[in-house]
């Protein structure tokens, strides 16, 4: 290795660095103050009471038992890898874009004398390293025992754990890299993020897949028909499935069969993309460009002067909401996974009259409450230039009007669908349905509006620490009026009453007068 | 825009405080009195925590005073702060923008919050950014700018609603020389077209160079006020400069307060 250049070593401790401070420091509420949150004895402590709550008990539970791969074993084990699999890929996906195309450092590190392909090599291989240790984190509170106690051949998890996550990282890579390529860097980041989401509820969507296909009138449904096939010991599984479970068992060909596989690929689109990037930076060089990200271009139009205040404020809205990749993606990923849940709850509850519909009620107020609360604390907390707004002659009140308008008219269209389903079947469900959701939605956006507290736009998943209070009353509510329009939908309208009337006194509660907000502004 | 207009008493200067105090933990701006006449360019020259900003925030109506008064063109700024706002632009050091939107889409919603007809709004966008040298990137997000073409961008959604007073509060730090000629440039065609600008600055030689009449304040108090000859004679020698005046001013009164 040449001397003046920076180890791999050192750059991978600095790779680690970023990406661990992303997870484990928190912004607080005042300015530029952090604190890592998680000190390792924390995480000790709690590893430690899992192994002796959860891990000890279920390693001797199987203690004596031998572990044989059967085709049952085969699906439990194949599906548990690839929700592994599914899961990291929805991380390294968006890892993969920020690595690459987002995080600023880029430059820098391309500038330093070291060279641009183990620049890159180290980077992708931090990328593949996170999601390792999270699997070896999280498995080793029952592998560790299991191994005690008889079951050694356990700790290939670790090994498998790596292969999965080295997959992961390099179809992350290669995905960000096609889409790059195919639709370009701008458009890259918002469809990582939402294919993200996607692939992270994936795994809920196919498990469901065969339930929401099978006819209403069958009564068994595919897991239980599945099931009954295990125990009579007639289930059949293609030869090619066991491989990956046998490695998780740790027979030795197909564990080493798996690792030099997925090494292999990883090292070919680690090797493809190192030699895309280190064209890129040199040409940049050679052109004195930098190679920072390209500036997203409008398409070119003629300009809408003239329009009325509060048209003009929806639209600004609209235009920041949807100009926000995070966000389109946390959105979708809520319905994702709502979608299919209320769909299996429906399913199984058929036979009770009216059961599914309360819950699908129940579910759509949530819904509606909680995407309307996001977007209120994205449009009303997080506006970017509350200066502007307060200068303006237009009376702050008009603003809020129409950002709570902006705020509405989303979770309106998405929960539209759904309630229009719901009515074909349960028309009276349906009504009570769109009236929860609106009483949610509505309610979420006030508290939004009442506990406003200035806010920065990237806080948007740290929302949490940085609004507490609005986060946590907004849940409350929406909780409060799924429940109640639920029971209302079941037919208990006296039940109903009851978390209706929470929610109305919890709202009032939180009611504040335009001065008093404004007084909080001013001085915020 | 037109009934504003009307409401403007003749005669009656761009801005006039009369005992305008601020406290925070001290009195940030102390019974403070200040008249701008119509058509110049007055700078508030005062060190760090003077009180310059709390002062211009209390008459972009961003603030409350604790008392005092404000009129604006002769309009009671704290009782019709609609009918002020129209007539003021606010330039703040951070530039106020959207990331996510691009300069034209920017000048869109200006123009609409200060009700300016798509007519004159569509002609006076295209005629500021090609000025400002941004038409290329008129449709590039905010997010890719520098900081001085960010400036910039704020720069041309205050002067969308042509505001007869402008304020701005520290405008050329942090901006290269080319950006704050320009600037400078701007700010005295606004003078020579009959409106008014005010501005802050810690600078002397900003303010020396382009105000018609400087203020200079320390401890939220006017410690002195003139054009550059006025302050210079009041130190005595003509030969000092604003710097030995200034440092005089500031550091001569009140250790009482
Ligand atoms: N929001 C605020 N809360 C408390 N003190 C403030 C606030 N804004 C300004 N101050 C204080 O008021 C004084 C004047 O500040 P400022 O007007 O910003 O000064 P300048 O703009 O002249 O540098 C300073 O002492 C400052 O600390
Ligand atoms: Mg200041």
């Amino acid at each position: 290795m040449s001397q003046p250049s920076a180890s791999i070593g050192l750059l991978l401790a600095h790779e680690l660095r970023l990406t661990w401070r992303q997870w484990f420091t928190r912004k607080q509420t005042g300015p530029a103050k952090r604190r890592r949150v998680p000190p390792l004895i924390i995480v000790a402590l709690v590893l430690l009471a899992v192994i002796v709550m959860a891990g000890i008990p279920v390693a001797r539970g199987l203690q004596d038992q031998a572990l044989e791969v059967n085709a049952i074993a085969v699906l439990i084990g194949d599906a548990v890898i690839l929700f592994v699999f599914t899961l990291m890929l929805s991380q390294t996906l968006v890892t993969a874009v920020q690595v690459f195309y987002d995080r600023g450092d880029f430059d820098l590190l391309l500038s330093s004398p070291t060279s641009p392909t183990r620049i890159l090599a180290v980077r992708t291989a931090s990328m593949a390293i996170n999601p390792t240790l999270l699997v070896w984190a999280l498995a080793t509170p029952f592998v560790l025992p299991m191994a005690v106690y008889g079951h050694p051949e356990f700790l290939a998890v670790y090994p498998v754990g790596l292969a999965v996550a080295l997959l992961a990282s390099a179809a992350g890579i290669a995905i960000a890299l096609f889409l790059f390529r195919t639709i370009g860097p701008r458009r890259t980041r918002t469809v990582a993020q939402v294919l993200a989401a996607l692939i992270g509820a994936l795994f809920v969507i196919v498990a469901n897949l065969p339930n929401m296909i099978a006819s209403p009138d069958e009564s068994d449904n595919f897991w239980i028909w599945l099931s009954a096939e295990a125990a009579a010991g007639t289930l059949e599984v293609p030869g090619f499935l066991y491989g990956p479970t046998q490695a998780l068992f740790g027979e030795p060909v197909p564990l080493l069969i798996f690792l030099v596989l997925s090494l292999a690929i990883f090292t070919v689109v680690a090797l493809v993309v190192g030699r895309r990037f280190a064209e890129n930076a040199a040409a940049a060089q050679g052109a004195g460009a930098s190679s920072k990200r390209p500036p997203r271009r409008a398409a070119d139009r003629a300009p809408r002067f003239g329009a009325t205040a509060s048209r003009a404020i929806l639209t600004k809205e609209f235009r920041l909401l949807l100009r926000d990749p995070g966000l389109i993606s946390q959105v979708l990923l809520r319905v994702f996974y709502l979608i299919p849940v209320t769909l299996v709850i429906m399913q199984t509850s058929d036979d009770v009259s009216g059961f599914g519909a309360a819950i699908a009620a129940g579910a759509i107020t949530l819904l509606a409450g909680q995407l309307a609360g996001s977007l209120a604390w994205i449009t009303i907390s997080a506006e970017d230039s509350p200066q502007l707004l307060a200068v303006s002659p237009i009376p702050i009140r008009q603003f809020w009007r129409a950002k709570l308008m902006a705020t509405l008219v989303p979770p309106a269209i998405m929960v539209a669908p759904a309630v229009i389903g719901l009515a074909l079947f349960a028309p009276l469900a349906a009504v009570i349905a769109a009236v929860g959701a609106v009483a949610a939605a509505g309610s979420a956006g006030l508290v939004n509006l009442w506990l406003q507290k200035p806010a920065r736009r990237q806080e948007f998943r740290r929302q949490w620490s940085s609004s507490f209070a609005p986060s946590i009353m907004e849940l409350v509510l929406s909780l409060l009026i799924a429940v109640a329009t639920g029971l209302a939908a079941f037919g208990l309208w006296l039940w109903a009453a009851a978390p209706a009337g929470l929610a109305l006194a919890a709202l009032i509660l939180c009611r504040r007068s335009e001065a008093a907000m404004q007084e909080r502004l001013s001085i915020a | 825009m037109d009934q504003t207009a009307t409401r403007i008493v003749p005669g009656a200067p761009p801005l006039e405080l009369r005992g305008v105090t601020k406290v925070f933990d001290r009195p940030a701006v102390d019974a403070l009195n200040l008249t701008i006449k119509a058509g110049e360019l007055y700078a508030l020259l005062g060190p760090n925590g003077a009180g310059k900003t709390t002062t211009l925030r209390m008459v972009t109506g961003l603030l409350k005073p604790d008392a005092g008064s404000i009129h604006v063109f002769g309009i009671d700024a704290l009782a019709n702060p609609r009918d002020t706002k129209q007539l003021v632009a606010w330039l703040p050091d951070e530039p106020l923008l959207y990331d996510k939107l691009t300069p034209l889409e920017y000048l869109e919603f200006v123009a609409s919050l200060w009700s300016v007809p798509a007519g004159i709004a569509g002609p006076r966008a295209e005629e500021l950014l090609r000025w400002l040298g941004l038409w290329e990137n008129r449709n590039d997000r905010c997010e890719t700018f520098s900081r001085g073409m960010k400036q910039k961008a704020s720069l041309a959604g205050a002067l969308i609603h042509d505001p007869k007073l402008m304020i701005l509060d520290e405008p050329l730090t942090g901006l290269d020389a080319s950006v704050a000629r320009q600037v400078k440039d701007l700010l005295q065609d606004r003078v020579k077209a009959g409106n008014t600008v005010i501005l802050t600055t810690h600078i002397l030689e900003v303010a020396e160079r382009m105000a018609d009449r400087i203020g200079i304040i320390q401890h939220g108090r006017l410690l002195a006020e003139g054009t550059l000859a006025d302050l210079r004679a009041r130190a005595g020698a003509g030969q000092s400069t604003l710097e030995d005046v200034f440092l005089q001013l500031v550091a001569e009164p009140d250790e009482v307060a």
